[in-house]
């Protein structure tokens, strides 16, 4: 199978405080790959760093080699001597969906929340908007729930269906590689799970990034399970899965300390 | 605690400073409308002329305040027109694009701008028109159009900050998700942002208006005057509302056209507390949605 | 495999399209002038020594266009307004912070709403209602015309109080609220708290106040055009008529005295604008500890 990304050493820092050491990383181009590790160990930094989103939070420093296949095989997404051009930020945001913790809807009508994008990023035509609009809605399983009332505001969705049509609103735009971030963290069981259907059928075509806070989901879902410990990987399993038990107990395991005294 | 005064003593003390306030304004307002109400009528506006061909401007209105009422009311609008744009500019650069000391430096122009009293506004007007007659224009004289500018200068600095306040408000995960969809910074503004700030920038348009509507001190010195009827042109000068009140004071002759300063008097009044009075709903609306999109539970 | 270093610190951001760019320059090229217009205006004023308005007597008949009894008028107005109305306006301000008698709970929203209102008084509605309301009634019980520093006074104490208040109270509140709920608990009553832990903390707040009404005292036209009499001398009693800069430019142009007196004129202008510079910087420097948010 193709390689979709592949990182080399990647080191991120904000201001002074290193947050990411020394990470290399590859996922192929479909399946589901989990992130896994405790808060604060930089898995929101890793994933940032895949659409180059860490940029908008503050000054930060990245170093190493960040390569993406978005279409052309895969690509530098950093500058560096090798390769000085790389592709504008905006262009690579839209082809790196991404999907946040809480469901993050723009404050317009669900149908407005798939066109805005369309139309502003992509410059598409109506009718190509209302096709795509369906199709995104289908995939996520949404179109069925909400296809007669598309023009009401999206703000009023229960929290499972905000999150769909935010993967929707991201599936829309053609992306080569989805990036979620906890996406079931905020909502229910049985939402939780819609979703993690859809995540599955989803790995058939793209490869997906999933950062998980749950280890029965991580070793539900994953394909590839890697784990953070404060900034720098733990461990990565690609073939044999541990359970969720195991996956636990790792968590839990401290690496001892220097005891300064 | 050793207090100067026993609790009671104090408390009552405390309590009469905004009692006297109360009685204050309220005597003032009510001696104003004690005084005015009667003169509010057509009359008022418009003496003998018949309302409707006034209005249409086919007769002129020798004794009532629609000349002045026409006057405030294209003094607002052209000022609005001036003041907008670079208003609007002004505000959303320094919302979102000015570096460090671009923002310092223009933050001080604006201050400085909004600390300026308004004769010394009117004073630049006068200035302008000084320095063209003694150079470039010699026929050049104050007019609607000299005063309508210094207001737009006046007025700036609401504009500026309402905007950039309005910007500044919009939480940061609207903006994070919109550059994770791949919208550049010039698109998020203009798709994402403005929509979302538009309520609490009319509101500080609205307030602009407002200024606009009620100040005096400026157009005293750019063109206002007691009686030259509707204004004929932008190089014109004009009656306004706030002139022809000073005006009534200092010169009136009888019973009626002090009335009648009573009367405008309370128009300029219910129109000023209109106008603030609109855009405080505005605002409102503003925090509503802002803030709404924070309890929905949006936050990261 | 090359390591490459990568600092995004360096990549340029957005910029602002030219129509953005347009409109700032016009706003920044509209304070430009302002500032260059009436320096470069009042500068013959300072070279000339025939009709120097650095004078005692205005006069402009006999050829005098002093205006330093209007420099001190408009100083007197203006630390006599705030001598009067700072006080109310903290009193009101702590009123309204630490009054706790239920009864009077509707009250404290009034008083809010009124002193939001008065904030929307044009300032000309209110020297028109006093020209014919506190005139009269100070000609009666103080002697003279009526049309003197005390009324002027009073009323400009009246504009800035809202201002005061508001700022006042956005200063103090936020510290007392955050003392409430322990202190009430150790049995100090607000105005304790208020008077004994959060005052002695906010000089800075109350500085920020007095300082505000200052200058918006200073630059105020209409009040004392139309109530302090504009007698162009010093007043040695609150019931004397005198006159501010600021009256004395409006008077000055509406009567069109001539070339002659412009420069008394300009002079005054720039006197204006410079406190009212001073006054904005002293308020910027008051107000340092802000930081600005920061952007995406």
């Amino acid at each position: 199978m193709q390689q979709a990304i592949s990182v080399e050493h990647l080191s991120v820092s904000f201001d002074r405080s290193r947050i990411l050491q020394d990470i290399s990383f590859s996922a192929a181009s479909c399946g589901i790959n989990v992130l896994v590790g405790r808060s604060g160990s930089g898995k929101t930094t890793f994933l940032r760093a895949l659409n180059r989103l860490n940029e908008t939070i503050g000054p930060v420093r990245t170093s190493g080699r960040v390569r993406l296949d978005l279409g052309d095989g895969l690509e530098d997404i950093y500058p560096s001597e090798a390769s000085p051009s790389v592709r504008p930020m905006n262009e690579l945001r839209r082809l790196v969906g991404m999907v946040f913790q809480s469901p993050r809807v723009l404050p317009v009508s669900i149908a407005e929340n798939i066109a805005l994008p369309l139309r502003v990023v992509r410059h598409l035509s109506k009718d190509a908007i209302a096709s795509r609009t369906e199709t995104s809605l289908r995939q996520v399983g949404l179109w069925s729930e909400i296809s007669h009332r598309l023009g009401t505001a999206a703000e009023n969705l229960s929290g499972g269906q905000q999150q769909r049509l935010c993967l929707a609103r991201a599936l829309a735009l053609e992306p080569a590689i989805l990036l979620l971030d906890e996406p079931t963290a905020s909502l229910d069981v049985h939402a939780g799970r819609n979703i993690e259907e859809v995540l599955t059928e989803l790995a058939r075509k793209y490869p997906v990034i999933l950062v998980s806070h749950n280890c029965r989901q991580a070793t539900r879902l994953a394909q590839q399970l890697t784990v953070f410990e404060r900034g720098s990987l733990r461990a990565t399993f690609s073939r044999d899965i541990p359970d969720a038990e195991e996956v636990n107990a790792l968590l839990k395991e401290e690496t001892p300390e220097y005891d300064a005294g | 605690m050793h207090a100067m005064f026993p609790p009671t003593l104090r408390v009552w003390l405390l309590r009469l400073a905004p009692l006297l306030l109360l009685l204050i304004v309220l005597g003032l307002l009510f001696f104003l409308v004690q005084k005015g109400h009667s003169a509010l009528s057509l009359n008022l506006l418009f003496g003998d002329t018949p309302p409707l061909m006034a209005v249409l401007g086919q007769a002129a209105v020798w004794n009532g305040l629609w000349p002045a009422c026409a006057g405030t009311l294209y003094l607002v609008l052209l000022t609005l027109l001036l003041a907008l744009f670079p208003g609007l500019c002004c505000g959303i650069y320094l919302a979102e694009y000015a570096n460090r000391r671009s923002a310092l430096g223009i933050g001080l122009a604006m201050d400085i701008l909004a600390g300026t009293p308004s004769i010394v506004m009117g004073l630049f007007g006068f200035t302008l028109i000084v320095f063209l007659r003694r150079t470039f224009c010699p026929s050049a004289n104050t007019s609607l159009l000299l005063s309508a500018a210094c207001l737009a200068l006046l007025v700036l600095p609401n504009i500026v900050s309402n905007t950039r306040e309005a910007l500044a408000a919009i939480p940061r995960e609207l903006r994070i998700t919109a550059l994770a969809l791949g919208l550049g910074k010039n698109a998020m503004i203009r798709h994402i942002l403005l929509p979302q700030a538009v309520h609490g920038i009319a509101a500080g348009v609205v307030l602009a208006l407002a200024r606009a509507a009620e100040d005096t001190a400026v157009i005293m010195l750019t063109g206002a005057v007691a009686n030259s009827g509707l204004p004929a042109g932008l190089l014109d000068r004009f009656e306004a509302l706030p002139f022809s009140i000073y005006y009534t004071a200092a010169e009136y002759q009888n019973a009626d056209e002090l009335a009648s300063g009573f009367g405008a008097a309370l128009i300029l009044l219910a129109l000023s507390a209109l106008l603030v009075f609109l855009a405080h709903l505005l605002e409102r609306r503003f925090l509503q949605r802002s803030r709404g999109y924070h309890a929905t539970g949006h936050l990261c | 495999m090359p390591r490459s270093n990568f600092l995004t610190e360096n990549i340029p951001q957005e910029t602002a399209g030219p129509w953005l760019w347009l409109g700032t320059v016009l706003a920044m090229l509209g304070v430009f002038c302002l500032c260059v217009m009436i320096v470069v205006a009042a500068l013959p004023a300072f070279f000339s020594h025939s009709h120097s308005p650095f004078e005692w007597v205005w006069q402009p008949n006999q050829g005098h266009f002093g205006i330093l009894p209007m420099c001190v008028g408009t100083l007197l107005l203006s630390f006599s307004s705030l001598a009067l109305g700072f006080p109310w306006a903290l009193a009101i301000a702590v009123w309204h912070l630490t009054e706790e008698a239920s009864a009077f709970a509707h009250a404290k929203t009034a008083v809010g709403a009124l002193i939001r209102f008065l904030t929307t008084i044009p300032t000309v509605v209110l020297s028109f209602a006093a020209v014919f309301l506190l005139t009269p009634f100070l000609r009666l019980h103080i002697g003279g015309t009526g049309f003197c520093l005390l009324g002027a006074s009073l009323m400009v104490s009246l504009l800035i109080l809202p201002t005061m208040i508001l700022v006042l109270e956005s200063g103090l509140k936020g510290k007392l609220e955050a003392l409430c709920p322990y202190g009430l608990a150790l049995g100090f009553s607000r105005y304790d708290l208020l008077r004994y832990c959060v005052l002695p903390q906010s000089v800075r707040t109350l500085t920020q106040a007095a300082v505000l009404g200052f200058g918006r005292a200073l630059g105020d036209t209409l009040l004392p055009l139309m109530l302090a009499g504009n007698a162009p001398h010093v007043p040695t009693r609150v019931n004397e008529s005198m006159r501010t800069l600021s009256a004395h430019m409006a008077l000055v142009t509406a009567n069109e005295v001539g070339g002659s007196a412009y420069n008394s004129l300009f002079a005054a202008g720039l006197f204006l604008l410079g406190t009212s510079v001073v006054v904005t910087l002293i308020l910027r420097r008051l107000a340092r500890t802000d930081t600005s948010p920061e952007r995406p």
